[in-house]
């Protein structure tokens, strides 16, 4: 009982102290301070509270993700690396649905998964979603940003332009496609949207285009606990070769942690926990596309409501990965024809008769360790839970393809997903 | 110091039970809560392109 005592007033202690510099504090206070730039304080978590029809929306939005990522593995060339952002897409088609007209807005609904919604439901959602995102943690930045730009003597409906500035915050801007500086003034907007990340999207612009639709997502975050260890290891590619690599590693550390008959998933956590970078690794003798293929929305939301406490040596190497796809066949494939064939009905966009003929997503993902200069503030030990005496951490190597879905914690809306076949 | 510990017993009270707290907690088991530059940076881009049909 004594001891019980001194383990529960030595966990009482360490949260004490943990708190006084961790800074679980709803003040205002910018995340570095006390004069020391490494110190950061963590401003404590809030969920985005939705209402049931949202709630709903946000279930969608994942079986939606997990089906963007089945679609684009089948069609996008050179898979052993897939970096995708299901929400940017969600987002970009959500502003297309608005659009769209008859059989082409219901094909597009169906594929995102929201038939039995109205699309006044799906843009209050989206409105929510760009709103409330950037305030969940103060040391993670996410910017979204929208823009319709139009070429010159091309006119849309002002309801469809009125709809997506309300909704979706977009910009509109009209400019002559045939000129050289309107490609400047794009890669200028990309730029300056994604904190200078997204540099030359556009080397050109056919004036045989009469709109393009651009949606950008940049989001930057720190870990709520950072790795101080890394060394050099063997990473198994999807082919079976062995490449080398750079592994982060904690051991005997507690994170979120299930797993299922074929993969096991554990997750880190960003800042104060809004976001976390959720790890989702083929058990041995389940290839990485066997295991995408079979994961459903369904499935990977067990998995994630599953996810308790629990202690691991886990190894995750550094990666980066930067590419250009073209969506057009994965959105094909997901059951969106009809918008971009000869049949498409934008009519709720503009008098003319458009179709809508490419879709490019670029994406980039860095995830890695920068610097090491910290010093100690002070040190927690973590209490032990009752019913584990001495419990023995499970290895979670990511040393072998694994998937990683970067997500928001109270709605598991997914921002970024991947996968990382080779490094 | 002395307010720092006052904030730290009232945040106790207050909001020891709240599941994140105690989430962020263990995941920080033996690590200092200073941070260093470790960052995560990620940005994507979505252009969609309308012609005329033909």
């Amino acid at each position: 009982m004594r001891t019980t005592l001194q383990q529960i007033s030595a966990a009482a202690l360490s949260i004490m102290i943990g708190l006084s510099f961790s800074g679980c504090s709803n003040n205002d206070e910018p995340a570095s301070n006390n004069g020391n730039e490494n110190e950061v304080r963590f401003e404590a978590r809030a969920d985005i509270a939705l209402s049931e029809t949202e709630a709903q929306l946000a279930k969608q939005s994942v079986d939606f993700s997990i089906r963007l990522l089945q679609s684009a593995n089948k069609t996008i060339a050179g898979n052993e690396q897939i970096a995708l952002s299901p929400l940017s897409a969600s987002m970009a088609l959500s502003m297309l649905n608005n659009g769209a007209a008859n059989e082409t807005q219901e094909e597009l609904m169906e594929s995102l998964g929201l038939s039995g919604f109205s699309v006044e439901d799906v843009n209050a959602f989206s409105k929510r979603l760009m709103l409330e995102l950037n305030d969940l943690d103060n040391t993670s930045t996410i910017s979204t940003a929208n823009s319709v730009w139009l070429n010159e003597g091309f006119t849309p409906k002002k309801s469809f332009t009125g709809t997506l500035t309300e909704n979706f915050d977009a910009e509109v801007k009209v400019k002559d496609f045939s000129e050289a500086k309107t490609v400047d003034l794009i890669n200028e907007w990309c730029e300056e949207k994604t904190n200078g990340c997204i540099q030359d999207i556009l080397k050109e612009l056919s004036s045989e285009e009469r709109m393009l639709l651009i949606n950008a997502l940049y989001f930057k975050a720190i870990w709520n606990s950072p790795f101080r260890k890394t060394e050099e290891g063997t990473f198994t590619t999807f082919q079976g070769e062995q490449q080398e690599a750079s592994f982060m590693h904690k051991d005997e550390t507690r994170f979120l942690y299930s797993e299922s008959e074929t993969f096991e998933m554990a997750e880190i956590q960003y800042g104060n926990n809004a976001f976390g970078f959720t790890v989702l690794l083929p058990k041995e003798g389940v290839g990485i596309d066997e295991c995408i293929e079979r994961l459903s929305g369904e499935e990977w939301l067990e998995a994630v409501e599953a996810m308790k406490s629990t202690l691991l040596n886990l190894k995750l190497p550094k990666f980066k990965v930067g590419r250009t796809d073209n969506l057009t066949n994965a959105l094909k494939e997901m059951g969106i024809v009809k918008a971009f064939s000869k049949n498409a009905d934008f009519t709720s966009l503009s008098d003319e008769e458009l179709t809508l003929s490419t879709v490019l997503q670029g994406n980039s993902i860095s995830v890695d360790e920068n610097g090491t200069e910290a010093a100690a503030v002070t040190i927690i030990t973590a209490p032990t839970s009752s019913n584990e005496v001495n419990p023995q951490p499970i290895d979670f190597h990511a040393d072998r393809p694994f998937l990683y879905f970067i997500k928001e914690k109270s709605t598991n809306v997914i921002l970024f997903m991947g996968k990382i076949g080779k490094i | 110091m002395r307010k720092s510990l006052f904030i730290a017993l009232a945040v106790l009270f207050s909001s020891c039970t709240n599941e994140d707290t105690i989430s962020y907690l263990l995941n920080n088991n033996n690590e200092t809560l200073q941070q260093d530059n470790t960052t995560n940076q990620n940005y994507q881009y979505d252009i969609y392109y309308f012609r005329v049909k033909k």
